[in-house]
């Protein structure tokens, strides 16, 4: 790894990126498409960044957790899961859900402090959770899918795996949160 | 679930030390959404730049994790500065050409899809690829100085790289994308 110069770096992660580009505009075109949930719960589009943040935190620290311990031997390579593996799921899933009540709780706060008017708290606290759950649940799977599959084929994980749970979080998260808005926001 | 696995790797102690930087970035995301309400008619007014609000942060938050990541490995292996600073001046310069390199295509990929998606673009093409390069050219250099403040501050405390730095930087990248989306566009005069 102490060899790999600029052109290694770029030609592992540039064809990534551009990948996740066009994935993330395909994204952010959805987030155009939620404007009328966004209009009809203020306070939603406040949360909106929160929750991404949260989830992509969690799910690229979780892949670079794995990748070390995969490294150094710590994670078996002929199984899909272990001990290890189900900590820093149970782990992903905690903070999922207490994080997103606590962001919640923050965009209810300041965009009252805004003198703005809020869906209330109960009701996108409700959203933010339920979003956080299932975007947890999702990118659990592909943290380890996406460990396997570099290890396979013998990429530095340190290239690999932040961009594409980065991306595949925002996807599933927007996704989420956009469910979660139709389902829980109320006519 | 405690057979062979570390005090340090159980999900308690992964939670526990992930929540105080993590509730951060909570905090930040709040805050950063604050500017996304506070310039939301500018938003709706450019809907491109709605729709290309998650990429700029998306991909700011990609190259971030991906130096703050490679800058972790490093920090591992003993430090930033380590080996005359080579490593960390090959992570910085990978890191700036992937930036300008991906926002310019953004830029183009979004002026050519947008409208196929229903999303109208009033800009033009050359103005557009503008907008994104100089979001992400400006977010990666202030990255590449909160990469070696980081550092410095993990290896000084004796943090784990892997739960401070990446974190910090896919949190910087998130945050301030809209911020320099948004100047950029001030720039182009949008």
């Amino acid at each position: 790894m102490s060899e790999a110069g600029v052109r290694d770096i770029l030609r592992e992660s540039l064809p990534l990126l551009l990948g996740m580009a066009v994935l993330e505009v395909l994204a952010g075109s959805f987030l155009g498409r939620m404007e009328a949930s966004l209009e009809r719960l203020p306070g939603l589009l406040a949360l909106v960044p929160a929750v991404l943040a949260m989830r992509g935190n969690i799910s690229t620290s979780m892949g670079s957790r794995l990748g070390t311990l995969t490294r150094f031997g710590l994670v078996p390579r002929d199984r899909w899961t272990s001990p290890l593996v189900w900590h820093n799921i149970v782990a992903s899933l905690v903070l999922g859900v207490v994080l997103a009540f606590a962001a919640a709780v923050l965009a209810h706060v300041v965009t009252v402090a805004a003198g703005l008017p809020s869906a209330g708290v109960l009701r996108l606290g409700a959203i933010a959770v339920t979003a956080g759950v299932l975007s947890g649940v999702v990118m659990g799977a592909v943290a380890i899918v996406t460990m396997r599959v570099a290890f396979r084929r013998g990429l530095d994980l340190d290239n690999v795996a932040g961009p594409v749970l980065m991306t595949m979080s925002d996807v599933f998260t927007l996704l989420s949160l956009f469910a979660a808005a139709a389902w829980l926001g109320g006519a | 679930m405690q057979a062979d696995v570390p005090p340090t790797a159980t999900w308690r102690a992964i939670t526990l030390q992930s929540l105080p930087v993590l509730g951060g970035a909570v905090v930040i995301g709040v805050l950063s959404g604050q500017i996304l309400v506070a310039f939301q008619d500018r938003l709706f007014d450019v809907p491109v730049l709605l729709a290309l609000v998650p990429a700029v942060n998306g991909i700011g938050g990609n190259v971030g994790s991906i130096l703050g990541s490679r800058v972790a490995s490093g920090l591992h292996l003993g430090g930033l500065w380590s080996n005359g600073g080579h490593g960390f001046r090959r992570d910085a310069t990978a890191s700036l050409i992937l930036a300008a390199a991906t926002f310019s295509f953004l830029g183009a990929f979004a002026h050519v899809i947008a409208p196929v998606l229903g999303i109208p673009v009033t800009l033009r093409f050359q103005d557009l690829v503008l907008v994104t390069l100089l979001a992400g050219l400006g977010l990666m250099l202030v990255m590449v100085v909160l990469v070696i403040l980081v550092g410095w501050l993990s290896h000084r405390f004796g943090w784990d790289p892997d739960n401070v730095v990446v974190p910090v930087l896919t949190t910087a990248g998130d945050t301030l994308g809209i911020v320099f989306l948004l100047a950029a566009g001030g720039v182009v005069g949008i």
